[in-house]
């Protein structure tokens, strides 16, 4: 697993991007760790992997501690960062073997790794083809597998789908799951929040350096207001409760918990008052869930705790 | 494992490092004449300044490939994808560093071989401290490129500034003109150049003359271990979040 205690880490003296960081992901467990830019999710990874040296506190990688024993714990520790980071002018199947040869692999167990991990992906038909020669969710799914080929304890991924379509996406999740349920604890940064339901991810979610809410996403995201939009022909009627928003004269917003109450009671409204025409010219309704969006309205610049189970 | 890949690299590539090496065989081919009449009767001196100078001059450009190879490891940040795994930096930087050093010896390697064959060049007492002399001079390159590498911020800054180093230092150094003909200024600043050293080196060593070779190999390995240091620096710096 990987432990993450009291982290602060800057850049040349400037004011530091993690602040008291503190993160807990158990092995077999996928944590999703979301937030806006400048959150420190990157910086988070770059200490982890031993690239920042932290001012204070501690990352622990299973059970190894990262600054006293910083090559054991680098061993146990996959990473492929949000940038792609991988020899272009080489094939697929070098890029494998080389980040797996330097994790330790060797003779047939890297051959059978590079199989597997390549199938996983679904990337075994490009293995010979060099990394320019890919397009850009190809390169982010081979980038992926050479964090994936020694089978770390930790696996860390940054945006790893970033230009992949739906199916690739897909495989990519597999894998990463697939590594998950044989004992590797994951964290998995993204800004896109539905794909953490298929990993089956618990949440955290940063802000200004420190994790400000962990949880399910469903436990994060009860407590936040849907969006009912009611679009009119012609100009939109009054509504209890209603919100116009600027520059759309036949649009009605509502907001709350329970959107298809809040609907149910607006076409009750609009049903009654002047003898239903203004129901008549209804002419589409869209109910909108809370998203990350939202979330991080809610936080704030400088984030507003919103644990749901502590952190 | 990475020395390796990097030979690999260098080998899907190698357009640039083929340049410089027939380049230098074109030169010595229609430079040979001329600098016959520089040193009249004495052939093998007019090749211990031809031969040795071109393989300074393009040593000094191929500085430009190495820093090339190590600088797209900085900027495609595969270096950090080397340096989050279990090698050590020391291993990273060997096994980056050696084929590189592999490729100028070749280079040098061809263009006395050619100079050899071709033209009758004979060093004084064998091959074994021409090589040597080899050695020394592609091992300065080599930490040179790795220098360039960490300053450099683009590969268009990394190949503008190495023509211009290149040609100067080569201008500079005596390797192209013998120090003797050069404007007095030019000859003052010749010793503060490496090119010098290289053209020292080389010519001591097909002269045979041990002491003055010991001692431009001596200020050789100096600037490689500066311009080593110098890399190691910048290659230990985190880079961007």
């Amino acid at each position: 697993m990987l432990a993450v205690t009291g982290l602060v880490v800057g850049y040349g003296g400037g004011p530091p991007v993690l602040d008291g960081f503190d993160l807990r992901v158990e092995a077999g467990e996928v944590v999703g760790l979301i937030g806006p830019n400048g959150a420190g999710k990157s910086t988070l990874a770059r200490a982890v992997v031993g690239l920042l040296r932290p001012g204070r506190g501690q990352i622990v990688v299973a059970g190894v501690d990262q600054r006293r024993q910083p090559r054991a714990a680098r061993a146990l520790t996959g990473w492929a960062p949000q940038e792609l980071a991988l020899y272009l002018r080489a094939t697929v199947r070098e890029n494998l073997r080389l980040f797996g040869g330097l994790a330790g692999l060797g003779g047939a167990r890297l051959r059978s790794r590079l199989k597997l991990v390549a199938e996983a992906v679904a990337l075994t038909g490009l293995l010979d083809t060099q990394v320019r020669r890919l397009s850009g969710g190809q390169q982010r799914r081979a980038q992926a597998a050479t964090a994936m080929m020694h089978e770390p304890r930790v696996l860390l991924l940054d945006e790893p789908t970033v230009g992949a379509d739906p199916i690739t996406r897909e495989a990519l999740l597999a894998a990463v799951r697939a590594l998950a349920d044989r004992g590797t604890a994951v964290l998995y940064t993204t800004h896109y929040l539905p794909e953490l339901d298929g990993l089956d991810a618990t949440v955290a979610v940063a802000a200004a350096g420190r994790v400000l809410a962990r949880g399910t996403r469903a436990e994060l995201l009860a407590d936040l207001d849907a969006t009912v939009t009611l679009t009119f022909h012609g100009p939109a009627p009054a509504l209890t409760g209603a919100i116009r928003p600027p520059g759309r004269p036949g649009t009605l917003l509502l907001r709350g918990s329970d959107p298809e109450r809040r609907l149910a009671g607006a076409v009750r409204e609009l049903g009654t008052a002047g003898s239903g025409a203004d129901l008549v010219r209804l002419r589409s309704v869209a109910v909108r869930p809370p998203t990350l969006d939202d979330l991080y309205r809610r936080l704030g610049p400088l984030g507003r705790p919103v644990a749901a189970h502590g952190v | 494992m990475i020395a390796r890949h990097t030979a690999l690299l260098v080998t899907r590539d190698p357009g640039p490092m083929i340049g410089y090496t027939l380049m230098p065989l074109l030169l010595m081919a229609v430079l040979r004449p001329l600098y016959g009449a520089l040193y009249p009767g004495r052939p093998q001196s007019a090749l211990a300044q031809l031969a040795p100078g071109l393989a300074v001059m393009f040593a000094l450009f191929a500085l430009k490939v190495v820093g090339a190879g190590l600088l797209d490891e900085r900027i495609g940040r595969t270096w950090d994808r080397l340096a989050a795994g279990p090698a050590r930096p020391g291993e990273i930087l060997v096994g980056k560093a050696l084929p590189f050093l592999g490729m100028v010896l070749v280079q040098q390697a061809v263009l006395l071989g050619v100079a050899w064959a071709a033209f009758g060049l004979r060093p004084r007492d064998g091959w074994a401290l021409v090589a040597g002399a080899a050695f020394v001079w592609s091992l300065a390159i080599l930490a040179a490129g790795t220098a360039a590498a960490r300053f450099a911020r683009s590969p268009a800054q990394l190949s503008a500034a190495g023509d211009v180093a290149a040609i100067a230092v080569t201008c500079l150094s005596g390797a192209l003109v013998p120090r003797r003909l050069l404007p007095g200024w030019a000859s003052a600043v010749a010793p503060y150049t490496p090119g010098y050293w290289g053209l020292r080196v080389y010519q001591q060593a097909l002269r045979a003359e041990v002491g003055s070779l010991l001692r431009a190999a001596a200020i050789l390995l100096a600037i490689a271990l500066l311009s080593a240091a110098l890399a190691v620096g910048g290659s230990l710096r985190g880079a961007g979040r």
